[in-house]
């Protein structure tokens, strides 16, 4: 039978997390994919993880993911970042085995019941009375959905540069998807176009390792799936080399074979994961710079250098490459790549992904205008659930800022649009001190759990570990040694965790191996989350004001005409709708504030000259 | 939103007298009314039109009105300027008709609450109008004018950019551990960190300072007169008030109550206020007014004391001169010297104090102790004329407030806190001055990393 509740198209890591989602909260879903085969691929650096992409990982492990697992089977390297700051700011990070990491999520996909998969393009979307109807796809199969999830990727429309060669690519040496995106042209949406790019990858045997500086992972390696017991397999190290003066002079004297330099691409690309020839045109005063490399794979020969992604020339790159300190006799296997693709401006969607315009179609990953593996499998799993939700008639399920990165995420994406492909900082989270990565599961299992995707055993282990937490926390706050009580002797500055726990080590007997990190992050952030909260509480105060219906924005000339306009049309009931219409910048939402307390003012029959006696506090 | 009306000019007589229209019926309201030689359709903007407003059979009044189409005007609305013939009488009945066909009664301030709401002025440069309005005096007016040409508004944006290049560096080290640029950067950092923040703190210190200076220019100074019973204060106050409006002032004081007048010595707003009298035996109300009159001398800027030159100094007089605190400045006032004096001036110890020897019944003295006053309060921090000065309570607060989470930022750099702590108290204090001002976001900190790292692996 040609016919699902729910179809996915894209098979990557946002995909991957739409479609578990939806099959395993009981929808009959369809995966539609080029090829099974390159299902899970990392494209880029062969790494998961790392700042606030980690906690976007632990996030969708603790909603009912999949990523969190797979990593922790398939990783050979496991650090823990940031561990000099506090735990809001720990950023757990692995390298993975691309291979063994593609087949793991391969098998989970084709032993998940609910689930097919379709080995085939999709062409267009098929609508009939202009509901969503299905899919049609490049070989002339015709399948029908309640609701259709686009998780492309690159593959819109991509376009891949190395110097003045271009080829049409949705990723090194894979035909990309035109069809479909000839056919979203035709939907009115707003599309644009990004770029974004990867470094050459070398034969692990050609390299000269004595030459560089190792990076072994941590001793004891920290799981990202809060099921997984512990990380038990072998652990291989990076290696930190840097450029040379040779390096700088070559890419100075050749800037105008670049791509990017030569005009040739006019998508925009991403600052914080810029080209080499980026680096050195815009720190011209930087001499050296820190490249990784990074194995990519257990029985791999791929070692990818991470730092040095390039759209040079190929010839070019690989003198370039050579230059580089313990790379002067590598093999070069694969040349680095800018690549251009299409993205739908993330404006066009509500809240909960779904687009405006058409309803049942949902958009999650890389066509939303981010990047990075982390950022999309959250929107999949995000995406994957509300489909579900959406066919079953029940509210949407959003995420708010003050709750999870992934709700940071989304509401930057829907609210403010992207200008460059979007990745996720812990920065972005104003909230930050409440989203620590230790605490996913305290924030979202429970929700994971009640719209049916995250397991019984996942709810009643988190209710476990909190229990056993809680109690060492009140413990600590009750044994005294010394006139004071544990919890008062670790916030004197300067104390170490250790030096605590021998004071008294029975308070800490029953905490299981993580355990710790937490207990003392909560002791620690207590008096901040305290702060936090009644912010927050502030903020959705202001969020829940109701906006009268017959509010005529027309007339309020105070507002900027595109955001009148925009609050017509939607005629939010609250401001914290209002502020979740795209568009609309916090200012606006300043003066909707000024004009709904001047509104009731008038109408209450009280005036008051002074303009100055609420505060509004941006959540 | 409605279309207000008010009158603009302050009521009493005069030859001309303005209303104005501010909203999007105000050019169609002067068309029902306007008839001249020209149709109000025709008016160019900025350009005066003389004609007679007439309501019916009912001349209203002779006028000129210049109209100015939005959003070029103050409020940023359609508004409609008509200088009429002065006094009341005619105002009202203008105005009145206009109410009779919508216009509303514009409310206090509403014209510049309009031209805030429409983006017209900042906050900050709202609040100066409404100063400048109502300066009393030349120095008020200065810092008001400092207020509306957007100079505090400059200086807490050019904190704000300090404060943001202090987060966007703790924020690229939390972000970016393995980058070598920005763990070069962190070596030298923590300690410039601190005494940056420092800077930030004394310039807020200084700033928050200046509000008491700043209301002071905006309010004026409260001289007290103070002394024990029966010396003769209120005839002083009167005499004061009297000697300095047939002096100086063509403005008259307002009377606010019994003990309180507002003068103008020489350009100064002062407030002259007349104490309880201070005495040893007093009852228990007398003892409340008292506890009042020691609260009121610790606010002023300066004080009379008065002694009564017909009697010799008493313990009253000693209690009253115990209950001003010794950092106000005190000019000694010897009255009633048109009486028989039994006071001896020549005692060493009151010589000492140069006091002024009055009479407050005849006037006698007057003009040297006025002269005395006004070079006394001149001597009182005047502040140089560029100097930013804070003259409203909202924007001190907000320093105030910025200024306390800059210290915990600091405590917590001391005290080796985690960096994520450390910016969470420095975004506090930036969202306090950024309350003053207006926005920032998360982007701008964004920026201001990628412009100076070189991030990305």
């Amino acid at each position: 039978m040609n016919s699902f509740d729910i179809l996915v198209i894209g098979g990557g890591h946002a995909g991957i997390e739409a479609v578990l989602a939806a099959a395993r909260m009981g929808a009959k879903a369809g995966l539609i994919t080029l090829s099974i085969e390159t299902i899970a691929e990392m494209s880029c650096n062969p790494a998961i993880g790392g700042l606030s992409k980690g906690h976007l990982v632990r996030e969708v492990d603790a909603l009912g993911g999949e990523m969190g697992h797979a990593i922790d089977q398939c990783g050979i390297q496991f650090r823990m970042l940031n561990q000099t700051k506090g735990p809001a700011v720990w950023g757990p990070r692995a390298q993975a085995d691309k291979k063994a990491y593609k087949s793991y999520m391969q098998e989970v996909l084709k032993n998940q019941s609910n689930l097919t998969l379709i080995p085939d393009g999709a062409a267009a979307l098929i609508f009939k009375d202009k509901k969503l109807y299905g899919v049609e796809t490049e070989s002339g199969d015709t399948y029908s959905a309640g609701a259709v999830i686009i998780t492309t990727g690159t593959f819109l429309n991509g376009i891949t540069h190395r110097g003045r060669e271009k080829k049409p690519e949705g990723r090194y040496g894979e035909k990309p998807s035109i069809k479909l995106a000839e056919f979203l042209k035709t939907l009115s949406l707003k599309i644009g176009r990004l770029k974004t790019g990867t470094p050459c990858r070398l034969h692990k045997d050609s390299l000269d390792y004595s030459r560089m500086e190792i990076q072994e992972g941590d001793p004891v390696p920290h799981p990202f799936s809060f099921s997984t017991g512990a990380i038990t397999q072998k652990q291989v190290p990076c290696y930190l080399t840097h450029t040379t003066d040779e390096t700088k002079k070559i890419i100075l004297e050749n800037l105008h074979l670049s791509a990017l330099y030569s005009g040739e691409i006019k998508g925009i690309g991403p600052r914080y994961c810029p080209s080499i020839e980026d680096k050195f045109v815009k720190f011209k005063d930087k001499n050296h710079h820190l490249l990784f490399i990074e194995p990519e794979g257990m029985d791999s020969s791929f070692m990818y250098v991470n730092g040095a992604a390039s759209s040079l020339q190929t010839d070019v790159q690989i003198r370039m490459i050579r230059s580089i300190r313990g790379l002067e006799k590598s093999e070069i296997l694969r040349v680095g790549y800018a690549i251009e693709y299409d993205f739908v401006q993330p404006t066009e969607l509500h809240p909960h992904l779904e687009l405006k315009k058409y309803e049942n179609l949902f958009l999650a990953g890389q066509i939303n205008g981010t990047s990075g593996y982390e950022e999309a499998a959250a929107q999949g799993i995000m995406a994957g659930i509300n489909a579900v939700l959406k066919l079953g008639n029940q509210s949407p399920f959003v995420l708010k800022r003050s709750e999870a990165y992934t709700g940071v995420l989304i509401d930057d994406l829907v609210t403010k649009g992207v200008d460059e492909p979007y990745r996720m900082f812990t920065s972005r989270a104003e909230h930050r001190l409440m989203l620590r990565q230790d605490t996913a599961d305290r924030r979202l299992t429970e929700k994971g759990y009640r719209i049916g995707l995250a397991t019984h055993d996942d709810f009643s282990r988190m209710k476990k570990k909190y229990e056993r937490i809680e109690h060492s926390v009140q413990l600590m706050k009750k044994r005294r040694i010394r006139g004071k009580t544990l919890a008062e002797h670790y916030l004197v500055p300067f104390t170490e965790i250790q030096s605590v726990k021998q004071m008294d080590p029975s308070v800490f007997n029953d905490l299981e191996a993580f355990d710790e990190v937490t207990v003392f992050a909560d002791i620690k952030y207590e008096g901040y989350m305290d702060r936090e909260n009644a912010s927050i509480r502030k903020a959705l105060l202001i969020d829940d004001r109701v906006i009268p219906q017959d509010f005529c924005y027309e007339e309020m000339s105070g507002l900027r005409i595109e955001a009148r306009q925009k609050f017509s049309q939607v005629r939010p009931r609250n401001l914290g709708q209002a502020r979740g219409i795209p568009g609309i910048s916090p200012a606006d939402i300043q003066m909707l504030l000024i004009l709904l307390e001047k509104r009731r003012k008038s109408v209450s029959q009280k005036e008051e000259s002074d303009i100055v006696n609420f505060e509004v506090e941006e959540s | 939103m409605d279309t207000i009306a008010a009158i603009s000019t302050p009521s009493g007589i005069s030859a001309l007298g303005v209303i104005r229209l501010s909203g999007r019926e105000s050019i169609p309201l002067l068309t029902r009314l306007f008839k001249g030689h020209k149709k109000v359709s025709s008016f160019e903007h900025h350009r005066a039109y003389v004609g007679k407003l007439i309501d019916g059979d009912t001349l209203l009044d002779d006028v000129v009105v210049i109209i100015f189409k939005a959003p070029s005007s103050y409020t940023g609305e359609d508004l409609v300027e008509i200088s009429c013939h002065g006094g009341r009488i005619v105002l009202e009945r203008v105005l009145k008709a206009f109410f009779k066909y919508g216009a509303k009664p514009a409310g206090p301030g509403e014209f510049t609450q309009r031209a805030f709401l429409n983006g017209k002025m900042d906050l900050l440069q709202a609040e100066a109008i409404e100063d400048i309005i109502t300066a009393e005096s030349e120095l008020a007016l200065l810092a008001a004018q400092s207020l509306l040409s957007g100079k505090l508004s400059e200086k807490i944006n050019e904190l704000k950019t300090q404060l943001i290049e202090l987060i966007s560096g703790f924020e690229a080290e939390i972000e970016f551990p393995e980058e070598d640029d920005v763990t070069d950067h962190v070596r030298q950092a923590l300690e410039s960190r601190y005494v940056l923040i420092q800077t930030i703190i004394d310039y807020l210190e200084t700033l928050s300072d200046s509000f008491e200076q700043g209301m002071l220019m905006k309010e004026g100074f409260t001289v007290a007169i103070f002394g024990a019973p029966n010396t003769g204060k209120s005839t002083l106050l009167n005499q004061m008030i009297g000697f300095e409006r047939a002096l100086v002032s063509d403005q008259p004081g307002t009377t606010r109550d019994y003990i309180r007048e507002k003068i103008m010595i020489h350009g100064l707003p002062v407030t002259l206020i007349d104490m309880a009298g201070i005495r040893t035996d007093a009852g228990q109300i007398e003892k409340e007014g008292m506890e009042q009159s020691k609260r009121l001398l610790k606010e002023s800027s300066l004080a009379l004391f008065i002694l009564d030159g017909t009697r010799p100094v008493s313990a009253d007089d000693q209690l009253a001169l115990e209950s001003c605190p010794e950092p106000i400045p005190k000019i000694w006032v010897i009255n009633k010297i048109d009486c028989r004096m039994k006071l001896s001036i020549e005692d060493p110890l009151i010589k000492a104090k140069k006091p002024f020897l009055i009479s407050a019944l005849k006037g006698t003295g007057m003009r040297e102790l006025v002269l005395a006053v006004n070079e006394s309060l001149n001597k009182r921090s005047i502040p140089q004329k560029t100097e930013l000065v804070l003259t409203h309570i909202r924007h001190k607060n907000s320093l105030v407030q910025a200024r306390m989470f800059l210290s915990e930022a600091q405590k917590g750099i001391k005290t080796n806190q985690e960096s994520e702590i450390v910016v969470y108290e420095l975004k506090n204090a930036l969202n306090e001055l950024r309350i003053l001002t207006g926005e920032v976001t998360v982007e701008d900190i964004l920026s201001h990393i990628f412009s100076h790292f070189c991030i990305g692996k």
